[in-house]
C-alpha cells in the first residue's frame, strides 16, 4: 500500500519564513535554511517552499532559495512555489534542486502554459494550489493578488486530470486556526480524480485522521504548527495515531 | 533586497536581527502581538499553566519539579517568584558560568539562592576551553559572546535529560517579546530550532568544527544540543512564563526590589538598570558589536518595549537611543587580558564584521554611523533616566574585576 503523506510547509516572505494567519497576518518566525534543516532532520515526508511575496512583486521563483536548501542538503522531497510564470522558470526551479512545483496565479493567468509545462517535466512535478473559501456551502477559488473570490468550476479543473499530479487545497480563513479546516472540500472535489493535499488549519485535531481517511486525500500539509515546539512533526504525527497505518513511522534521531 | 520599512509605533525596522513583520497599517509584528498583552485574560493564562505543569509536580516531594535556569540579572527572581512562590514547585535551578561575573551578579545570585532556598549547579566548563572557544566564534561570526549564549542555553537542557527532570521554565520568549514571533496563545515552547537560528545566529556547536580546523569535538562537546531521541526518551519539555503572564519587566523588577532585595546598576550604553548587571560584556562590547553587525542595540530593545507598555512617547525613546548608542563600551580591558589578545588584534578582527548598511570607514579601521542623530544629553534626565534609579552598582565599591564562580560570594 502507497503511504499516505504528512508534509511540512514553509512560507516564505521577504527571504524569510513567516507564519501566515488567514492570508493576512504574517509573524516572523527565521532564517530558511536552519527552518528546513530542521524538518529534514525530524523526517518529515515532503518541504512544501510557498514564497509568497514573488509573483506580487513582479518577481520570478526565488531561485536562490530553491538552491541554497539544496545544498544543505536535505534528504526529504523538495517542492517549491512561488513566482512560476513560465516554462522557462518551471525548469529552473527543478533543475535548481526541487522534485515538484506549485502552480497558483499561472492558473488564472495564462492555463494553457501548465500543459505546455506538463509535457517538459511531467505532471508528476506539477501540483496546482487552489486557495478556497466557503460561503454559504458554496467554495470560491480565492486570488491572492487580487484578493477575490471566484467560484470554484470543477468542470474546469478536471480538464488538469492529466497534465497535474496532486491538488494543494489551502483554507484561508482556516489557516492558523487548529481544528477548522473545511473537511467538505474533500466530498466537494469527489468528481475530480486528481490526490489532493490539505493545509491549512488542520492543527493538531482529530480532522487529520478523518482527512486520511479519505481515499483522495494523499497528503496533509502542517505549517505554523512545527514552529511551536520541539519534534513538533512528531507531535502531529501523534494526533494522527488512527491513520498509523497509513502513515510511515515516527524518526527520532540519535545523531546531534 | 527588500526596502527598509519603519512601524509607526515601535522604533523597529523590518531589519531587526530577529526578523520583523509591518503590516499594511504600518504596524509591527512585535506591537501586533504586544496589544494581546491588554487583551487577554490572564486569570485564565494562569490556569492553563497550571494545567501545563500539574503532571510534572513530584507528589512525593523527593524529586525536582523542574529546572529554572538563572543568573544574576534579567528575570531570574521574577521567574523564581512564580515558580517557588506562586505555582509551588520545588525547582533544581541551573547557571551557566560566563566568567564574565561581576560583584553585582555574584551578589544577586547568592542572594536569590538564599531568598529562594533552592539547590543550584553552576557549570564550570574549562576556562582553557572557553577561551579557545571564544576565539574561534570571534573569527567565524564576530561574537565573543556565542559560548555564553549556547552555554546558558544548553546546559538547562543537557541538565533535564541527565537529571531525568522533563520539565524546563523559562522565563520570556525574546521572539514573541521583541518582534512578534508567536500569539501568547501559541503556547510556543523551547526548540533547538529556535536556540540556533536566534540565540546562536545560525551556528551550532558542530559547525564550528567545519570551518577552521581550530576546534575539535573535545572542545565543544559541552555545547551540544541533545539529540532528539534523547529529548523523545525524557520527554523534555521547555515552556515561557510571558506566554501564561503579562510580562511586564520594568514592573516585575521593581517589585523583586522591594520583595528581595534585588539590586541594579547603572550602564553606559541603555537607561534600563534591570539587566544583564551580571556581566561585564553583555551591554559593552558585546552590545557594541552587536551595534556594527546589525544596526541594533539592546537600547532600542528596552526603548521599543517601553512605548509599548505606554510610558514614554516615540519621540522621547528616540532621544534616549540616539544618546545612548553613541556611548563607549566600557571594562574592553578586563576582556583582552582574560581571552589573551591585544586591543588591535581584536578591532583587527572586529573591522571586518562592520554592516556597511550602518557604517561607513572614513580611514582604515575607523568607523561612523550612517544613522543621522541629533544628541542631547541634557534633556536626557527629564525623559527617562529619572525613572530608572540604581540601587547598587556593578562593581559594588570594589575594583573591576572578573569574580571566579565556586568559592561563594566573598
Amino acid at each position: 500500500m502507497i503511504k499516505k503523506r504528512v508534509a511540512a510547509t514553509v512560507v516564505v516572505k521577504n527571504d524569510r519564513v513567516v507564519q501566515s494567519l488567514a492570508f493576512k497576518t504574517y509573524l516572523p518566525v527565521g532564517s530558511v535554511d536552519t527552518i528546513i534543516q530542521n524538518l529534514d532532520r525530524w523526517g518529515v515526508d515532503e518541504i512544501i517552499v510557498l514564497n509568497i511575496d514573488r509573483t506580487s512583486n513582479g518577481l520570478g521563483p526565488n531561485i536562490e532559495i530553491v538552491k541554497k536548501i539544496s545544498s544543505i542538503p536535505i534528504s526529504t522531497p523538495l517542492t517549491y512555489g512561488g513566482g512560476i510564470t513560465s516554462v522557462s522558470d518551471a525548469i529552473d526551479v527543478i533543475s535548481s534542486g526541487a522534485e515538484r512545483i506549485i502552480i497558483d496565479s499561472l492558473f488564472l493567468k495564462s492555463p494553457s502554459d501548465i500543459k505546455i509545462i506538463s509535457e517538459v517535466i511531467g505532471s508528476q512535478a506539477i501540483i496546482l494550489s487552489i486557495p478556497f473559501k466557503v460561503i454559504d456551502g458554496h467554495f470560491f477559488h480565492f486570488n491572492y493578488l487580487t484578493k477575490i473570490f471566484t467560484k470554484l468550476d470543477l468542470v474546469n479543473i478536471k480538464q488538469y486530470e492529466k497534465i497535474i499530479s496532486e491538488l494543494l487545497l489551502i483554507d484561508v480563513d482556516a489557516e492558523g486556526d487548529a481544528g477548522s479546516y473545511s473537511n467538505e472540500v474533500v466530498e466537494f472535489f469527489s468528481e475530480v480524480n486528481i490526490g489532493l493535499i490539505s493545509y491549512g488549519g488542520v492543527g493538531l485535531s482529530s480532522q487529520g485522521s478523518e482527512l486520511l481517511d479519505a481515499p483522495s486525500v494523499n497528503a496533509i500539509a502542517y505549517g505554523n504548527i512545527l514552529n511551536y515546539g520541539e519534534l513538533f512533526f512528531q507531535k502531529v504525527k501523534k494526533s494522527l495515531t488512527k491513520s498509523k497505518k497509513k502513515l510511515r513511522r515516527s524518526t527520532y534521531r540519535d545523531k546531534i | 533586497m527588500e526596502e527598509t520599512s519603519f512601524c509607526k509605533l515601535c522604533l523597529y525596522d523590518s531589519n531587526h536581527p530577529l526578523g520583523l513583520e509591518i503590516n499594511d497599517e504600518g504596524v509591527c509584528s512585535g506591537c501586533l502581538i504586544h496589544q494581546e498583552k491588554d487583551n487577554l485574560d490572564w486569570n485564565k493564562r494562569w490556569e492553563d499553566l497550571e494545567d501545563l505543569i500539574k503532571p510534572y509536580r513530584c507528589k512525593q516531594k523527593v524529586k525536582y519539579d523542574c529546572i529554572v535556569p538563572v543568573t544574576g540579572a534579567n528575570d531570574s527572581y521574577f521567574i523564581m517568584h512564580l515558580v517557588k512562590n506562586k505555582l509551588k514547585l520545588n525547582p533544581l535551578i541551573v547557571t551557566y558560568n560566563k566568567y564574565f561575573n561581576t560583584p553585582l551578579g555574584i551578589k544577586n545570585l547568592a542572594n536569590l539562592r538564599s531568598k529562594f532556598n533552592v539547590d543550584i549547579l553552576i557549570q564550570n566548563i574549562n576556562p582553557q576551553i572557553v577561551k579557545k572557544v571564544t576565539k574561534a566564534s570571534l573569527k567565524i561570526m564576530g561574537s565573543m559572546y556565542w559560548p555564553c549564549i549556547a552555554g546558558q542555553t544548553v546546559f538547562p537542557v543537557q541538565t533535564s535529560i541527565r537529571y531525568k527532570i522533563p520539565l524546563v521554565i523559562w522565563g520570556a520568549h525574546q521572539g514573541t517579546e521583541q518582534v512578534g514571533m508567536f500569539s501568547h496563545l501559541h503556547n510556543s515552547q523551547m526548540t533547538r530550532r529556535y536556540r540556533k537560528d536566534h540565540d546562536l545566529m545560525g551556528f551550532e556547536a558542530d559547525d564550528l568544527l567545519n570551518i577552521f580546523n581550530t576546534l575539535g569535538e573535545e572542545d565543544i562537546c559541552q555545547y551540544r544540543y541533545p539529540s532528539d531521541n534523547d529529548l523523545r526518551r525524557n520527554s523534555t519539555i521547555g515552556i515561557y512564563l510571558s506566554n501564561y503572564v503579562r510580562w511586564d519587566p520594568k514592573v516585575q523588577h521593581e517589585e523583586m526590589v522591594k520583595l528581595y532585595n534585588y539590586e541594579s546598576t547603572k550602564f553606559h550604553r541603555t537607561f534600563d538598570i534591570y539587566d544583564h548587571g551580571d556581566c561585564y560584556n553583555f551591554l559593552n562590547i558585546h552590545d557594541y558589536i552587536k551595534h556594527i553587525k546589525t544596526g541594533h542595540t539592546k537600547v532600542t530593545d528596552q526603548a521599543s518595549r517601553e512605548i509599548r507598555h505606554g510610558r514614554i512617547s516615540k519621540e522621547e525613546a528616540t532621544k534616549l537611543v540616539n544618546f545612548y548608542e553613541t556611548q563607549l563600551y566600557q571594562y574592553d580591558d578586563l576582556f583582552y587580558e582574560w581571552l589573551g589578545v591585544k586591543k588591535n588584534s581584536f578591532q583587527f578582527v572586529l573591522n571586518q564584521f562592520y554592516n556597511k548598511k550602518y557604517w561607513l570607514e572614513v580611514e582604515p579601521g575607523k568607523w561612523i554611523t550612517k544613522k543621522k542623530i541629533t544628541v542631547v544629553p541634557a534633556e536626557l534626565n527629564n525623559i527617562y533616566g529619572a525613572r530608572f534609579q540604581a540601587n547598587s552598582s556593578m562593581n559594588r565599591d570594589k575594583p573591576s574585576k572578573y569574580i571566579t564562580v565556586g568559592k561563594g560570594y566573598p
